[in-house]
């Protein structure tokens, strides 16, 4: 299911990873993704249990979307890396 | 929060994924990037960190200093702190921040807890995409191994 709401787009999916959302923290989820993850480079992504609840390119955006979905909840956000070469 | 979890070994994986780029070329994402959690007076959140042996600091992207509202250090004079950095790409300013909690999380337990530690936030969005985990607090912790080709990181407490 995908919304427009200007420039934030709300995503709900439900991934088959075999774990349940109360045992997978965001992170689990975000790793369990996989390629799908790809979708979604160079975008802020909040996640809430196992769902990617708002994507877009304001980290703010998506971090206030995402405590206005579940505001009791402490906001997974990130910016989801392209493959850059970092050296220092 | 969970309370610390009192492993000795915590074993990460790394987070990888492919994509095709602008170009249609596909191109694969391999990096040591961990669960974190931020914590301020005003507000907290989640994300993910690089551990980087190479950042002698601990960096914090503007946009999350921005989210928690973070107090900036300033000299005697009332001057924000300016922190001349030296990456890759060049030099950049960064401010000086206090942070009141970081922790690093493995599933939904912490076992690294810092309290009201000094990061470094660079002055403009965008200068780096994620959290640095740098040698100042959590290298000290614990020894940290790379896995490279297992695309594992361990920790071991120190």
């Amino acid at each position: 299911m995908v919304k427009c709401h200007d420039k934030l787009i709300l995503v709900a999916r439900v991934e088959g990873s075999g774990m349940t959302a109360k045992s997978m923290s965001e992170f689990e989820f975000v790793l369990s993704l996989g390629n799908k993850l790809g979708e979604y480079v160079d975008e802020w992504i909040a996640v809430a249990g196992n769902k990617i609840v708002a994507r877009g390119l304001s980290a703010k955006e998506v971090f206030d979307k995402a405590k206005e979905i579940s505001p009791s909840k402490t906001p997974f956000i990130m910016k989801v890396p392209a493959d850059k070469v970092m050296v220092l | 929060m969970s309370s610390e979890s009192e492993d000795r070994k915590i074993v990460c994986k790394y987070l990888t994924y492919r994509y095709k780029n602008a170009e249609g070329i596909f191109r694969t994402i391999r990096l040591p990037l961990v669960n974190i959690y931020l914590k301020s007076p005003t507000a907290d959140t989640e994300t993910i960190a690089l551990l980087d042996t190479g950042a002698t600091k601990t960096l914090l992207p503007l946009e999350y200093a921005q989210i928690l509202s973070l107090q900036y250090l300033t000299d005697d004079k009332g001057n924000l702190l300016k922190i001349e950095t030296v990456g890759a790409g060049g030099t950049f300013y960064c401010l000086l921040a206090l942070l009141q909690k970081l922790c690093v999380k493995k599933k939904t337990k912490s076992f690294c807890t810092l309290t009201n530690i000094r990061v470094l936030v660079p002055a403009k969005e965008g200068v780096i995409p994620y959290v640095i985990l740098g040698r100042d607090y959590v290298f000290n912790r614990f020894d940290i191994t790379f896995h490279e080709n297992r695309q594992k990181v361990t920790f071991t407490k120190a």
